[in-house]
C-alpha cells in the first residue's frame, strides 16, 4: 500500500511495505507513465515533509516515497493555504479586488495587481498614461528584485550558506523602504489600482531609485562572489533537478524554471505589456535545466531588472499618471469642487463602482514565478463574474515530482528552492 | 548562459487575432456547423463538441504549423440560469508562433469530460482543481481526487449556487444582489407585486 497516496491529514508513515501487484499504481502527482517507475515488491518508506518543514518555503506538504537516502516517488499535497480568493473576487467590486490580489503572491505584490488591472482595463477598454504605465514598470521590476533576493537568501539557506541570507535582506530592505515611501504600506502596498495607480509618486522617489539603481549591480556582485563560484554550492546544485526544456514546456512551466531549461519565453518580451516594448533588456536562458542554471538565471534577472528600472526611472515622462476616463478613475480633488459631474462620479465610484461592458478576456503579466494570467469574465456588472488566476507556481510545482525522481532526499530541498514557489500562489 | 537555441517572436506571427493559427486546425478536423468561435478583445475562443476534445487537442499540439505545446491553464465558467451550465476553457500556448488559443467545451453537471493529462502532463493538476472546484466530471484522468480542499469537503465551492460567506447586507446599489424577491422593493425586477412599499 506504500503508494497509494494516504488520506489528507492521515500522515502515518508506512513503513517498508512492499507494493504489491494487482493494486492500481496511482503514481505519486499522477504525472504521466515517464514517472512511473516504481517495481512491484519494491520495500519503500513513506515519509512527510511538512507542512512545517522550514525549507518548503510554506505550508507545502511532500509525501516521499523513499528507497534508502533515495527518493522514488514525490507526491506535493496543497491546498493548506487555499484562501479561496476566486470566490472572494465574485463578491467584491473591481477596486475592492486589489488587495486580495496583494495577498497572493506575497513577495512581489505589485506585481499581481498589475496583471488584475491590465485584466480589467482591457475589458474596459481603458488607456493608461505613459508616466503611469512607467511608474508601473519601476515598481514591478523593484518587486520582481525584492522577491529574487528572498529567493536567493532563503535558496542559499537550505544549502547551508547563511551568509547571503543576510545581505539579501539589507537590499530588500531598500526596496521596501521606497515602497512604504509611494505607498505608506512596505509589503501589501495594493499601490497599482484598476485605471491607475493609488497616487503620482512623490518627488523623493526619483533620487531614492537611482540612489538604489546605482549600489545595487556591486552588490548582486557581493552574492555571486558568495556563491556562483563557491565549490561547496556548485557540487550540491549542479546536474541536480535537470528539466529538460521539451518535459517543462509540457508540464507548463514558466519564468525561470522554463528558462532555465534554455526556452527563452518571457512574457515582457514576447507579449509586451504596459510599455515594456521601450526598453532594452535581455531574456537569460540556461543550458542545462538544472538548479545551478535556474540559479544563475534568476541572479541574471535581477541585473536586467536593475537595468530596466534604470532606464524606466531616466526616461520618466511627465503628465498624469490615471487614465482620464471619468468612469472608472476618481476625478482629482480639486475638479470635484468645481464641477458637479465630477461629484457625481467620485460618488458613483465610490458606492458602487465601475461597470465593465460584458466579455471575457484573459491577459497575462511577468511575475517573478512566471507567467501569471488573469481570465476575466464580466457579466455588465460592478464585480468580476469570475476571474480565474493562473498562478506560475501552481504548474511549475506540477513539475517537483518529475524533477526529484531518483535524487537524494537532502536534494529535494535545493530543487524546491530553485523553483521558487510561493504557497500563496500556489493554493490561492 | 547561452544565446537562445529558438526565438520566440515579439507579435503574433502572421495575424492579428490570437488563436487565428488554431482554426485552420479545427475546421480541417469538427465540422463547421459544430464549431462556435467567439472572438472577444481580440482573443479567440473555438468551442467544439466534447467527443472531438481530445481529437484537436492532440492535433493541435502536434500540428507543426500550430505547435500549441503548453498547457497555459483550464478553468470553467458557470452561467447557472443556461443549460448547460458550464463553459469549460482551455488556453494552449504555441512558443513557436507566440500565439494563445482558448478551446472551449459546453458540458453539464454529467457530462463526461475526457482528461488531457496524457497530452499535457501539466493539466492533470488544473483539472484536478476543476473536479474540486466545480465538480467537472473528467473521465480517464490518473488521479482525480481533491486537491485545494480537503477530500471530505461538502460541495464545490466556485458553483454560483454555493453561498460563499455570511448574510448579504442590502446597500442602495445591490437590493437585486442581496435581497430575495419576497423582500425586493417592488421597482426593483424580479420584485413579488406588493411585496415592500416604495419608500
Amino acid at each position: 500500500m506504500a503508494i497509494l497516496p494516504p488520506t489528507k491529514g492521515d500522515g502515518t508513515p508506512a513503513i517498508g511495505v512492499p507494493v504489491q501487484e494487482g493494486i492500481p499504481r496511482i503514481h505519486p502527482g499522477g504525472q504521466g507513465e515517464f514517472l512511473d517507475k516504481i517495481e512491484p515488491g519494491e520495500e519503500l518508506m513513506e515519509i512527510n515533509m511538512g507542512p512545517q518543514h522550514p525549507s518548503t518555503h510554506g505550508v507545502l506538504r511532500l509525501v516521499l516515497s523513499l528507497d534508502g537516502e533515495r527518493v522514488r516517488a514525490c507526491r506535493p499535497d496543497i491546498g493548506y493555504l487555499h484562501t479561496g480568493f476566486e470566490k472572494s473576487f465574485e463578491s467584491h467590486t473591481y477596486q475592492q479586488c486589489i488587495p486580495l490580489t496583494d495577498r497572493m503572491d506575497y513577495l512581489a505584490p505589485p506585481i499581481n495587481n498589475l496583471g488584475f488591472a491590465l485584466a480589467a482595463e482591457k475589458l474596459l477598454e481603458a488607456e493608461i498614461p505613459p508616466r503611469g504605465q512607467y511608474i508601473r514598470v519601476i515598481v514591478a521590476e523593484l518587486s520582481r528584485i525584492a522577491s529574487h533576493l528572498i529567493w536567493l537568501g532563503t535558496h542559499a539557506l537550505d544549502l547551508g550558506a547563511t551568509t547571503a541570507f543576510m545581505y539579501c535582506w539589507r537590499e530588500r530592505d531598500k526596496i521596501l523602504d521606497i515602497m512604504e515611501w509611494i505607498s505608506g504600506v512596505r509589503m501589501m502596498t495594493s499601490f497599482i489600482r484598476v485605471g491607475g495607480l493609488l497616487a503620482d509618486v512623490p518627488e523623493e522617489f526619483v533620487p531614492m531609485v537611482r540612489a538604489f539603481v546605482a549600489d545595487f549591480p556591486q552588490r548582486v556582485d557581493e552574492y555571486e562572489g558568495l556563491l556562483t563560484s563557491n565549490p561547496i554550492f556548485r557540487q550540491r546544485t549542479i546536474g541536480l533537478g535537470v528539466l529538460d526544456s521539451a518535459t517543462a514546456i509540457a508540464f507548463g512551466c514558466s519564468g525561470a524554471t522554463l528558462r532555465g531549461s534554455g526556452v527563452p519565453y518571457d512574457v515582457r518580451r514576447a507579449l509586451p505589456y504596459s510599455s515594456y516594448d521601450q526598453f532594452d533588456f535581455d531574456v537569460p536562458v540556461g543550458v542545462r535545466g538544472d538548479v545551478y542554471d535556474r540559479y544563475l538565471v534568476r541572479v541574471r534577472e535581477m541585473r536586467e531588472a536593475c537595468r530596466i528600472v534604470e532606464q524606466a526611472v531616466e526616461g520618466l515622462p511627465g503628465g498624469p499618471v490615471n487614465t482620464s476616463d471619468r468612469k472608472v478613475m476618481l476625478p482629482p480633488r480639486a475638479e470635484i469642487d468645481n464641477s458637479m459631474e465630477s461629484l457625481i462620479h467620485h460618488f458613483k465610484l465610490s458606492t458602487e463602482g465601475f461597470r465593465p461592458p460584458p466579455g471575457r478576456v484573459y491577459s497575462a503579466v511577468e511575475s517573478s514565478r512566471g507567467e501569471l494570467g488573469f481570465l476575466m469574465v464580466s457579466d455588465g456588472g460592478n464585480r468580476p463574474y469570475r476571474c480565474k488566476v493562473r498562478g506560475p507556481s501552481f504548474s511549475n510545482l506540477s513539475a517537483l515530482s518529475y524533477m526529484v525522481q531518483d535524487e537524494l532526499v537532502a536534494d529535494v530541498v535545493a530543487v524546491i528552492g530553485s523553483i521558487d514557489i510561493i504557497l500563496g500562489d500556489v493554493d490561492r | 548562459m547561452s544565446t537562445p537555441p529558438r526565438s520566440v517572436r515579439s507579435q503574433p506571427a502572421g495575424s492579428a487575432l490570437e488563436g487565428d493559427r488554431a482554426l485552420a486546425v479545427i475546421r480541417r478536423l469538427v465540422p463547421s456547423d459544430q464549431v462556435e468561435v467567439a472572438t472577444e478583445h481580440g482573443q479567440i475562443t473555438a468551442f467544439v463538441p466534447v467527443e472531438r476534445l481530445l481529437t484537436v487537442v492532440a492535433a493541435l499540439r502536434t500540428d507543426p504549423k500550430a505547435a500549441y505545446e503548453m498547457p497555459v491553464t483550464m478553468t470553467c465558467v458557470d452561467w447557472p440560469e443556461r443549460d448547460p451550465r458550464y463553459d469549460v476553457l482551455y488556453f494552449l500556448r504555441s512558443l513557436v508562433y507566440n500565439d494563445l488559443v482558448a478551446i472551449g467545451v459546453r458540458a453539464s453537471e454529467e457530462t463526461e469530460i475526457p482528461s488531457l493529462a496524457k497530452l499535457f502532463p501539466g493539466m492533470e493538476w488544473h483539472e484536478r482543481e476543476c473536479f474540486d472546484l466545480f465538480g467537472l466530471r473528467i473521465t480517464d484522468h490518473p488521479n482525480l481526487i481533491r486537491i485545494l480542499l480537503p477530500e471530505d469537503w461538502e460541495g464545490h465551492p466556485l458553483r454560483k449556487d454555493y453561498v460563499s460567506f455570511g448574510e448579504p447586507v442590502a446597500f442602495t446599489h445591490n437590493l437585486e444582489w442581496a435581497l430575495s424577491p419576497q423582500d425586493r422593493p417592488e421597482y426593483l425586477p424580479g420584485a413579488v407585486r406588493g411585496s415592500v412599499e416604495r419608500p
